[in-house]
């Protein structure tokens, strides 16, 4: 009995039921969300479909947190150069085979038999884990731009682009982001990531203009009124989902606009429907929940004593916050439409299951300091 | 905080705070969109997810006076198209084909034509399309609608009238009282999906639909049927073009049958011509002849121009007036003023009217309704023609009396008789007894409502009873013998005129016409027959209508038990029956009524008294009724087979013993 109330001591509680919070919640708003397109889908035999491979996919998620919870994140720390080079190679294959094939949709998805794997999800965990390790190993040498700075803006470099010939330029913009936010938690100096981050964008800018459908959204975004009624579509169904929520909501259910008018009612705009079904109020909610869990991750990163543990954990909690928040600023068309997921929230497989393996290392990690104050019970290995 | 965060503090510090300041832009946000725009966004959402559907309403009903309907609404199908490129019009034609009528080629014209919306097919029933709504073809849209439908095809027809595609009244009562009979559509607000399918949904709005009102006509179903069924077969044994008839309650001016010969099917208008929907009961005038007659009589008789026993000269049936000579059909010498009416002599009559004047006369005319509108609520009646004296020839006067130069309408010429048999009342004729709504709680109230009116006295009442004997005289030995029925007193007066055609008189065409009512004493009944160019023989008024007036209203003694008959004065003697039974003696003032005496008092009492009762048997099997008739000592002729549905002479009637007893059995 002491040892069960150790082991849940051990990791960090508040962290674990904002998890909690935040899988019901989603789990729920998946449920009303994706009803309609699942009976459209499947001829009206069901209503659920979408919910039973959220819960399979969920439950796959959870082996995978609990793995990483039970594994000591500092094995990560020898793998990460291993996985920064297996995620290249991924995203390689993907675009090959998908070239071979003569497929025109977009190459992100890599089918493993066991399920569909999204690349860049797994490349974000991978780059994660690699900056964090080579920070650890350069500790102040990060400086210095051409030993410190610029090996890892290569790897960033390498991942992004590879990213955006898929094509995936949101996904590829936000691994850069996540990857110089990282490099300034761990040091970098201001005029390096000022000057990259300008290149980057006037690098980004044509790259991103060169696919007709991201001109459409960008003048979409900056002129509603002139913008072709095609690529006013979804951003006009998400703000009337929102506008029909109100303060309080429809009700869970009750929501009009998950009926086939917003395209993607389970994905990308499920926070739209949030909105329409439990208000304004609900939305709040929802957006001080992944604060929550951010400020979580701030304070876990706060009391590792492994300087690889605290980049870790910063690394997760910005990228998780990161896709929050960027999905909920393209709901309210605060930018333009990209087809980012809501963490934890929006269908799609390899998502949850890298988030969920992700939150596993961070409480992981935030079992490191249990161990200074209550080094009796047990004794992790520290500062190693 | 541990020694290794405090290198990164101030970064996260920075980083951290610029996440606060994203959450509190993205609450602001969502603030201004969902709450302070809100209600512009709601506006839209609802207009595109929600659509308010019709209810349509249910088409008010028409009723008989005893409340059989006379219409029925049925859920019908209609086809239609919207151009799609997606469909194949060749399947869709190979489905419509199906129907019947209509071959692949014209549905795919209409498809490969259409721009917008189109029907292909309308209002088809549902045992005709079943294949089509089982397995639609893509892209054909079907819709349901409710249909008029005449559940008693001709009977009627011209009364109700009928209704268009879009089921608005264009003719007869369903025109007439459109405004009662439309409803009002309700709606219900139901949520759309973007793929178009509708579900109706808890807490949306809606508003039931209000239905039509239902209308009561004064119309007997069992009268209308028996009046078009025995104009029909008079037509054919006459070979007559086409034949009216009007069957009226002469006290309240209730239109009981109104009919006009050939008619059509209200549910398939299409396979007759359109004529034939005609209401010529008032929408055709025509010259009525000697039925005419009775304007001058009267006006002679109020004005006390003559006495009923005054002989008149008649000429020998040839007679020079105003330069023309006026003809009789027999060769008449001297006839009291009562005779020259029981003979219809023209010459007679015209020496009658030629005391009265042209004035007069027309004054008479017009107060009988002629000229005028009768005000039925019924579309397209026509008023008729009756020249003022002043555009009068010098013969219109003796053509006047006599029938000629003057249109009347069926109609009038019925409620013209109809102030002989009530006492002198010229009345508005009646046809719709009540417009009935049904409330929400399920109460009836009534919306709408002829009653009896009087338009204006034309006679004193002595007048109109001395005018009844002299018409009862002409059935019983006149001109109208062929009108009369056993045991009833019936008064009429025959009608024969020379169709006017290219602006002569014609004198092979005819029309035979008889007006009669009955019992004299209390008449009930009153009937106008018209028979349109009838083969020769049958163009007198006395061949060719006279016996259609008895034969209908044979029937409707038969068939109508409610029909009181009142005990008649005429040429009735003794019952020694009466005597015997005590409870007779009590009723003896009172109408009887036929049931009680054939099945109860009279069990008894009939061996040996040499005169039977006829019993009822009505419904009855052809065996028992022939054995319970001879029982009475009475003998049989049956026609048809199956059940008996009239007997003559009527239950109760008392015969000889041995006397023949028809029935007819169906």
């Amino acid at each position: 009995m002491t040892q069960l109330n150790i082991i849940i001591k051990k990791y960090d509680k508040p962290l674990m039921i904002g998890i909690f919070a935040l899988c019901v919640i989603g789990t729920v708003m998946l449920y009303s969300a994706s009803t309609s397109r699942s009976l459209n889908f499947t001829d009206g035999i069901t209503n659920t479909m979408y919910l039973q491979l959220h819960l399979k996919r969920l439950l796959i998620g959870v082996i995978a947190m609990f793995l990483f919870v039970v594994v000591d994140y500092r094995h990560l720390k020898r793998i990460a150069p291993a996985a920064i080079v297996i995620s290249i190679g991924l995203l390689l294959i993907t675009k090959i085979i998908y070239v071979i094939q003569g497929n025109t949709f977009p190459a992100r998805w890599l089918n493993l038999g066991l399920m569909t794997v999204q690349t860049s999800d797994v490349a974000r965990f991978s780059l994660i884990l690699f900056l964090a390790s080579y920070i650890d190993r350069k500790r102040d040498k990060i400086q210095d731009y051409y030993t410190g700075f610029a090996p890892p803006l290569i790897v960033i470099s390498i991942i992004a682009a590879l990213i955006i010939i898929q094509p995936d330029f949101s996904t590829a913009v936000l691994l850069s982001v996540i990857g110089m936010a990282m490099l300034f938690f761990g040091g970098a100096r201001f005029p390096h990531i000022m000057a990259t981050t300008a290149g980057a964008i006037a690098v980004l800018i044509p790259a991103g203009l060169a696919r007709g459908y991201r001109v459409s959204r960008w003048e979409t975004w900056w002129s509603p009124e002139t913008a072709s009624s095609d690529a006013m579509l979804q951003i006009n169904q998400s703000l009337i989902s929102l506008g029909n929520g109100g303060l309080f909501g429809m009700g869970l259910g009750n929501s009009l606009e998950k009926n086939l008018f917003l395209p993607t009612p389970h994905t990308d705009f499920i926070f739209a429907i949030i909105g329409e079904e439990i208000g304004f109020l609900g939305t709040v909610a929802v957006l001080t929940l992944f604060l929550f869990l951010f400020q979580r991750g701030i304070k876990v990163a706060k009391e590792t004593t492994d300087p690889f543990g605290v980049m870790v954990a910063l690394g997760i909690s910005f990228s998780f916050i990161l896709y929050a928040f960027t999905n909920a600023a393209v709901v309210t068309n605060l930018v333009p439409t990209t087809g980012l997921p809501m963490p934890l929230v929006s269908f799609g497989g390899s998502g949850l299951v890298v988030n969920m393996a992700s939150l596993g290392i961070l409480l992981n990690i935030s079992q490191g300091k249990r161990s200074v104050t209550h080094s009796k019970g047990w004794s992790p290995r520290i500062n190693g | 905080m541990t020694k290794t965060f405090m290198k990164y503090r101030s970064r996260v510090t920075v980083v951290s705070s610029f996440v606060i300041i994203t959450w509190v832009v993205l609450s602001m946000r969502l603030f201004q969109i969902m709450i302070v725009d809100g209600d512009g966004y709601r506006e839209k959402g609802m207009a595109q997810a929600k659509k308010t559907e019709p209810i349509p309403f249910v088409r008010g009903n028409i009723y008989d006076r005893k409340n059989r309907s006379l219409t029925k609404n049925i859920i019908q199908y209609s086809f239609a198209y919207v151009p799609n490129p997606k469909v194949n019009p060749e399947e869709i034609a190979t489905a419509l084909s199906g129907i019947g009528n209509r071959s692949d080629d014209y549905y795919k014209n209409k498809i490969l034509h259409a721009s917008k919306f189109t029907y292909l097919e309308r209002n088809v029933k549902r045992q005709d399309c079943i294949s089509i709504l089982q397995n639609p073809p893509e892209g054909l849209i079907t819709l349901r609608n409710p249909r008029r439908y005449y559940p008693h095809l001709n009977i009627a027809s011209q009364i109700l009238g009928l209704t268009n595609v879009d089921d608005i009244g264009i003719a007869g009562i369903e025109m007439q009282f459109e405004s009662y009979l439309t409803g009002e559509n309700g709606w219900i607000v139901k949520q759309k999906t973007n793929g178009g399918a509708l579900n109706p949904k808890n807490g949306f709005p809606s508003k039931q639909p209000v239905d039509g009102k239902n209308i009561q006509l004064t119309i007997d179903l069992d009268y209308q049927a028996i009046l078009q069924a025995e104009l029909l077969s008079q037509i054919d044994r006459a070979k007559a073009v086409g034949a009216t008839g009007i069957i009226l309650n002469p006290q309240t001016g209730s239109i009981l049958a109104m009919a006009s010969l050939p008619d059509f099917d209200p549910n398939r208008p299409g396979l007759a011509p359109i004529e034939n929907q005609k209401n010529r009961s008032i929408t055709d005038q025509f010259e009525p002849g000697s039925t005419f007659k009775i304007v001058p009589a009267s006006a002679a008789l109020d004005r006390n121009a003559v006495s009923l026993l005054e002989e008149f000269n008649c000429e020998n049936g040839s007679f020079l007036y105003a330069g023309q000579t006026i003809k009789d059909w027999e060769d008449f010498g001297l006839l009291t003023f009562s005779q020259v009416m029981e003979q219809s002599s023209n010459v007679g009559v015209i020496k009658v009217a030629d005391r009265l004047g042209p004035n007069t006369l027309h004054r008479y005319a017009r107060d009988f309704g002629f000229g005028m509108s009768t005000s039925i609520s019924l579309p397209g009646e026509v008023p008729g023609i009756l020249k003022a004296p002043k555009d009068w020839s010098g013969i219109t006067l003796a053509e006047l009396s006599l029938g000629h130069e003057v249109g009347v309408t069926a109609l009038q010429l019925a409620l013209a008789y109809a102030s002989v048999a009530n006492g002198g009342f010229l009345i508005k004729p009646r046809i719709v007894n009540q417009i009935m709504q049904t409330n929400t709680n399920g109460k009836q109230t009534v919306v709408y409502a002829e009653r009896p009116e009087i338009i204006r006295k034309v006679m004193p009442e002595s007048v109109s009873k001395t005018m009844r004997d002299i018409l009862v005289k002409a059935v019983d030995r006149g001109t109208g013998m062929n009108a009369a029925i056993p045991g009833w007193s019936v008064a009429g007066k025959t009608g024969t005129a020379q169709k006017f055609i290219d602006g002569k008189y014609s004198d092979k065409k005819f029309i035979s016409n008889f007006v009669g009512f009955f019992p004299a004493e209390n008449p009930q009944l009153l009937a106008v027959v018209i028979l349109d160019e009838p083969a020769h023989g049958f163009h007198w008024g006395g061949q060719g209508a006279a016996p259609v007036f008895r034969k209908v209203m044979q029937r409707i003694i038969n068939m109508d038990d409610s029909f009181k008959r009142v005990p008649q004065k005429y040429n009735r003697e003794p019952e020694p029956i009466l005597a015997e039974d005590p409870s007779m003696l009590k009723k003896s003032s009172k109408p009887v009524s036929p049931i009680v005496l054939a099945t109860q008092n009279f069990e008894n009492v009939q061996s040996g008294s040499g005169r039977s009762f006829v019993p009822n048997v009505r419904g009855m099997s052809l065996k028992k009724a022939k054995r319970i008739l001879k029982k009475r000592g009475l003998k049989v002729m049956a026609e048809g087979s199956g059940q008996v549905i009239w007997q003559y002479p009527e239950p109760g009637t008392i015969l000889s013993e041995g006397a023949i007893c028809k029935i007819g059995l169906k």
